[in-house]
């Protein structure tokens, strides 16, 4: 094998590494030439404002993903944090109150998933489709079909607010989280134990580590992750509605699956889940920005999700 | 310990479906009851009514979601494909006026959805959860688009409103809705194809086993599109009520119905990993949800409390399972009251727990006595003594079932010891759990390598034992890192330390999980087979290792069955049989046929039998095979009569070729006669067609699908010829096979036990006679004698020369040199992908001879 091979072989690893970038980059310079208008601040703006909460969202379900389990409460969930936030607003009037109460709801979200799975050893695909229906009669039992005004300016800035007029609070908080997400996987022991609980939990055990602590752990962040999407997208729209959120679900494990995470667990990444999300978000943009009519975009976004699987398929053939 | 608990409930789950059903069935009566009680109007036909049109559309397409989860799938897509139907079937209608042309439209639409589901599932090979999701918002796209997200009313279209409305009367005050029958009519079909059809069985098998399925000449990909093509049926069908009962196709029909089926199906106790379940559970979960929210209704308590109870219903119904938390707990009881008097004796008698094992004092000796344990009521461990000490490699040898591997778990708090004390330095200790074993510092090298795949090396060889950086909370990388590089180099290793696991050799794999032992400083050292993978060059490093370690005065045990390796690094040998202990002593002195009869028992000639056969025409004949990157140039042929030994290491590329051969792995280059014909077999079908059978080398991965009656397993090679009309014939099957349970005497309750509860011995022949069926005129058997029994074994030899005298091609691959030698006409040996020796064997060949030829040294 001379020099040339090994060169080449590294160069296809790398582009298979990075095969979810290219793509993202690929679009992104059709897009700039069907319509210039795309890549214009406003609408990079647009599409981070519409990719932030979902974005975290699918960051919380790809940590969930690598353990090689699913979370289904992940969309619910966002509505749920929501109204309860929205309750305890229109109860105090602030904006502090509410969003600690989106994340503690969104917390105990997760560490019911993860007592119900560790405690009573059932499947987190069960598990979490039992709590979804669950959370989803708790909203409307919650709110009783009553819509919350936000009005303060804290919940304004969170929402509508820039850093120095360009930067969005918003998006400078899906990078942040991902930066969390990613320092915890990479850093912490949190992070070291997901990857062996999906890689192989048997080995974990031997290890040493207590596997159902760190699933409880796993499932609270990824509720906590749903509570601060929550946050997000109420603050974005100033009103607390029982129908946020309704999407959110599938476009996270989307973003998850298609930024790498694997459904088998063991593998992903924060940077690739991000990707990911951005790839979702940028179709949908790209969607409206091209006069799509709203009912055959979600013919489109599946198609574009189907193509990015076959791709990604492609891509992975060679590997072994 | 899972598998433990597995095993020993085994027994109490031959009726569990019926239990199930029946437990649905009780709780149905009892809510229906308690209704009827609460309100007056419960038990009233309007009521009948009504429940069944709630639930005529979900619980018909949890039909459909049924067969894709029993094949290890999930349909995430039937909401909006319901919807999509209704909107294309309106359209037609609304277009040409013909009620036929619109039903026909939606069957079909619903049809197309499922195809495009079962082609990117079975053929393209995406997972089924993401392709369904993906599918979910390409139905919804195309039905918004094409109704403009309207409704479309079909009001003058009789038939719909007739299937969705309407009663049949069936007598002078009684009538049922039509939709009743619809849903009757589908389950029945159903259930009937699930369970006496060709087509039922293929989906039970894919599911339980999908390898296992594809080697016994099941169309993988074909049956997973069929299945998501039928579910698309139901779908149709289901589309064509909710039209029918709203008049009008919605835009919002069929929203969460896909989590509605699957609650039927899971509460009906289908299992989501596949290969388990049926449909009347799922009906009983269809009306259970259904009576259940009906009767919230009436007590007019608010549809949101509804989704609240029904995710309670799910979680009570998966608890209750025969192997949920219910169960388990109550299990786990009734046995902890049995076992008190006994556990409390044992805590008086052997003090020492490990945590009071002080692991910086200088032990020297570790003695296992009396050591008993059974699995189910069979003893695999009778009595045995096991004493070892530092600095010393200990060689434990025994046959596949001998026990090694049970009491290296025992050692390790993998599994409890029935009877018997751990003695160190001769003070008793209790091993209670893999982390007192660790305490202790023992640690065990696996077979299957426990590296976590994307972790790095230093994070592999830390795990659980991260060290922290000042501030408590990040792990300290370069800490780690440059200790693990310290270990490594200690051991003389040169891997880069922040390399993911997973890109590493099965060598190097191996090297890094050593590292991780030596690393947690254990002074025990439990190597399981350690060169079964590994090349001759890793060997080597492997070797030097070892003496480097017990230069350390490190205890080693080194569980092998290859004679040289023993003899090359072992100091002090211990001989287990059938799950006693043997011999115990220095190696100086031993000679290897010594070994060999300690090992077996008897001498070699009474355990494998050859009688006198003459060998006929050639069957097969391979020229030249090549895989490229597996094999190369491999040629050899086998005649009736003949057996023919396949040895070399693991990796070799012995199976490899066996495969191509058989079709389930495509090569190169090269050609295969079979009968003096040229063969190229792309599918086991052809091969099954042809006269081959396969027996794999992995029973639970790849020959045996667990979940299934003995019976079944046996007959899913010959599927193809024992139906009428694809209707499984029950009493040909019966009358074929029982002559081979005869036969070979397989023992268990009856034949319609699940093949998992029996033992690997009866497994073994089940699934010989599975493949003797078909009358084949070669049989390749792959490690047919692993991780069975000393007796089976016994009988499945004398069973190869049965064949080979009836005048049948066998080839054997084995990693067992006294089964070669003992039983094969002649031998081919692979080295890395090459075949490098093809010998005669007239009882002259010695074991040192193939071993030559297998580690590539000519």
């Amino acid at each position: 094998m001379g020099n040339g091979a090994l060169d080449k072989k590294y160069i296809l690893k790398k582009v298979r590494e990075y095969s979810m970038v290219l793509i993202l980059v690929v679009f992104l310079a059709v897009m700039q030439i069907l319509q210039p208008k795309f890549l214009s601040p406003a609408n990079i703006c647009s599409i981070l404002y519409s990719v932030s909460g979902s974005g975290i969202v699918a960051i919380g379900a790809m940590f969930v993903l690598i353990t090689g389990g699913m979370d289904f409460t992940a969309g619910y969930g966002v509505a749920l944090c929501g109204v309860v936030g929205g309750f305890l607003y229109s109860k105090s009037g602030s904006a502090i109150v509410m969003i600690v109460g989106c994340m503690i709801t969104g917390m105990l979200i997760g560490l019911t998933n993860g007592l119900i799975v560790t405690k009573m050893h059932i499947k987190s695909f069960i598990a979490t489709l039992a709590m979804m229906f669950t959370i989803q009669g708790l909203i409307y039992i919650i709110c009783e079909g009553n819509i919350v005004f936000l009005d303060d300016p804290l919940s304004k800035w969170l929402g509508k607010g820039t850093i120095g007029g360009v930067i969005p609070m918003q998006a400078l908080i899906l990078v942040g989280m991902t930066a969390l997400a990613h320092l915890l996987l990479t850093r912490t022991r949190m992070g070291t134990y997901t990857y062996a609980i999906g890689g192989n939990e048997e080995a974990g055990r031997y290890a040493g580590v207590d596997i159902d602590k760190y699933k409880i752990l796993v499932f609270s962040f990824a509720g906590i992750c749903t509570g601060v999407a929550s946050c997000m997208m109420v603050t974005q729209v100033s009103m607390i509605s029982p129908t946020i959120g309704s999407t959110t679900l599938m476009d996270a494990i989307a973003a998850a699956v298609i930024g790498g995470t694997s459904t088998l667990g063991g593998k992903g990444s924060a940077f690739g889940t991000l990707i990911g999300a951005l790839i979702i978000g940028v179709i949908s943009n790209a969607l409206i920005l091209l006069y799509v009519p709203t009912n055959a975009q979600y013919l489109v976004k599946g198609m574009i999700i189907i193509s990015a699987l076959y791709l990604n398929q492609l891509m992975n053939v060679g590997e072994k | 310990m899972l598998q433990k608990s597995k095993q020993e409930t085994g027994r109490l789950k031959t009726g569990e479906r019926t239990v199930r059903y029946l437990v649905l069935l009780a709780i149905l009566a009892v809510v229906c009851v308690m209704l009827s009680i609460v309100t007056d109007t419960f038990l009233s036909l309007s009521t009948i009514t009504n429940i069944i049109g709630q639930i005529s559309v979900q619980s018909i397409v949890a039909v459909g979601m049924t067969m894709v989860i029993i094949t290890g799938g999930i349909d995430l897509s039937v909401g909006t494909s319901l919807m999509l139907c209704g909107v294309i079937s309106a359209t037609v209608m609304t277009a040409t006026g013909s009620v036929f042309l619109g039903m026909a439209a939606c069957i079909i639409t619903a049809m197309v959805v499922g195809f495009f589901n079962g082609f990117m599932v079975g053929y393209s090979k995406i997972v089924p959860f993401m392709a369904t999701l993906a599918m979910q918002s390409v139905c919804k796209g195309l039905g918004w688009t094409i109704s403009g997200a309207n409704r479309i009313m079909v009001r003058e279209y009789k038939a719909f409103t007739w299937l969705g409305q309407e009663s049949i009367k069936l007598g002078k005050h009684f009538s049922l809705p039509v939709a009743f029958f619809a849903i009757v009519a589908v389950y029945l079909f159903a259930i009937f194809m699930m369970n006496k059809t060709v087509f039922g069985t293929k989906i039970y098998a894919i599911g339980g086993n999908a390898a296992a399925a594809r080697a016994s000449g099941i169309d993988v990909k074909k049956n997973l599109l069929l299945t998501y093509i039928s579910a698309g049926i139901c779908v149709g069908i289901a589309s064509i009520i909710s039209v029918g009962r709203t008049v009008s196709s919605q835009p919002q029909a069929g929203t969460g119905m896909e989590f509605d089926a699957i609650t039927a199906v899971v509460i009906g106790g289908t299992a989501l990993e596949g290969g388990m379940g049926g449909l009347f559970g799922t009906l009983l979960g269809a009306v259970l949800v259904g009576v259940i929210s009906f009767g919230l209704g009436q007590l007019s308590i608010s549809p949101y409390v509804q989704y609240v109870v029904k995710g309670m219903i799910i979680l009570a119904a998966i608890a209750a399972d025969a192997d949920g938390y219910i169960m388990c707990t109550l299990r786990d009881k009734i046995a902890r009251k049995k076992d008190t008097s006994v556990k409390a004796e044992e805590q008086i008698s052997h003090g020492k727990s490990a945590a009071e094992f002080d692991r910086t004092g200088n032990h020297r000796k570790l003695r296992m006595e009396g050591i008993q344990k059974s699995f189910s009521g069979v003893q695999v461990l009778k009595d045995v003594n096991f004493a070892f000490e530092r600095g010393k490699v200990h060689a434990l040898c025994g046959e596949n079932g001998a026990g090694k591997s049970t009491l290296m778990k025992i050692l390790a708090g993998s599994y409890g010891k029935d009877q018997g004390s751990i003695y160190i330095d001769d003070v008793p200790y209790e091993i209670h759990n893999v982390r007192d074993a660790q305490k202790i510092g023992i640690s065990v090298i696996y077979q299957e390598l426990s590296l976590i795949p994307e972790l790095t090396v230093a994070q592999n060889i830390f795990l659980g034992k991260e060290m922290l950086t000042s501030n408590k909370l990040l792990t300290d990388r370069k800490k780690m890192n440059a200790l693990a590089e310290e270990y490594l180099q200690k051991l003389g290793l040169t891997i880069d330390v922040t390399s993911k696991a997973g890109t590493l050799t099965v060598g190097q794999q191996q090297m890094v999980e050593i590292a991780k032992a030596y690393a947690s400083e254990s002074w025990v050292i439990v190597m399981d087979e350690p060169t079964s993978a590994i090349t001759e060059k890793d060997k080597e490093s492997l070797f030097r290792i070892i003496e480097e370690l017990k230069q350390q005065n490190v205890a080693i045990i080194y569980i092998s069955h290859r004679m040289p390796e023993i003899f090359q690094i072992a100091d002090e040998l211990t001989v287990l049989r059938d799950g006693a202990h043997v011999v115990t002593t220095s190696m100086d002195g031993v000679k290897e046929s010594d070994i060999v009869k300690w090992m077996v028992g008897r001498e070699l000639s009474d355990v494998f039998k050859h009688s006198e056969r003459t060998c006929g025409e050639v069957v097969l004949e391979v020229k030249h095979l090549t895989k490229k990157g597996v094999f190369q140039d491999i040629s050899f042929q086998v005649r009736a009569g003949e057996v023919l030994g396949v040895s070399g290491l693991i990796g070799a590329g012995r199976t490899e070729v066996m495969r191509c051969v058989f079709g389930l792995d495509s090569y190169d280059a090269g050609e295969v006669y079979f009968l003096g014909k040229l063969v190229h077999f792309r599918r086991p079908k052809e091969a099954i067609q042809a006269g081959i059978g396969f027996v794999p080398e992995d029973r639970r991965r790849e020959s045996i699908i667990p979940r299934m009656s003995v019976l079944s397993n046996m007959s899913l090679a010959s599927l193809p010829w024992i139906h009428r009309l694809g209707v499984i014939d029950r009493e040909q099957v019966r009358t074929i096979f029982s002559q081979y349970i005869e036969r070979f005497a397989i023992k268990m309750s009856s034949s319609a036990q699940h093949i998992t509860y029996l033992s690997g011995g009866n497994q073994q022949k089940a699934i010989l006679g599975k493949w003797l069926a078909r009358n084949p005129k070669l049989l390749i058997l792959d490690e047919p004698t692993r991780g069975i029994d000393v007796g089976a074994k016994a009988d499945i030899y004398q069973l190869i020369d049965e064949l080979a005298k009836d005048g049948r091609a066998v080839i054997m691959i084995s990693s067992e040199m006294p089964e070669i030698l003992g039983i094969s006409d002649s031998i081919m040996v692979l080295y890395e992908g090459r075949q490098t020796g093809l010998l005669q064997n007239e009882r002259t060949v010695t074991q040192e001879q193939i071993m030559t030829y297998a580690t590539g040294s000519i």
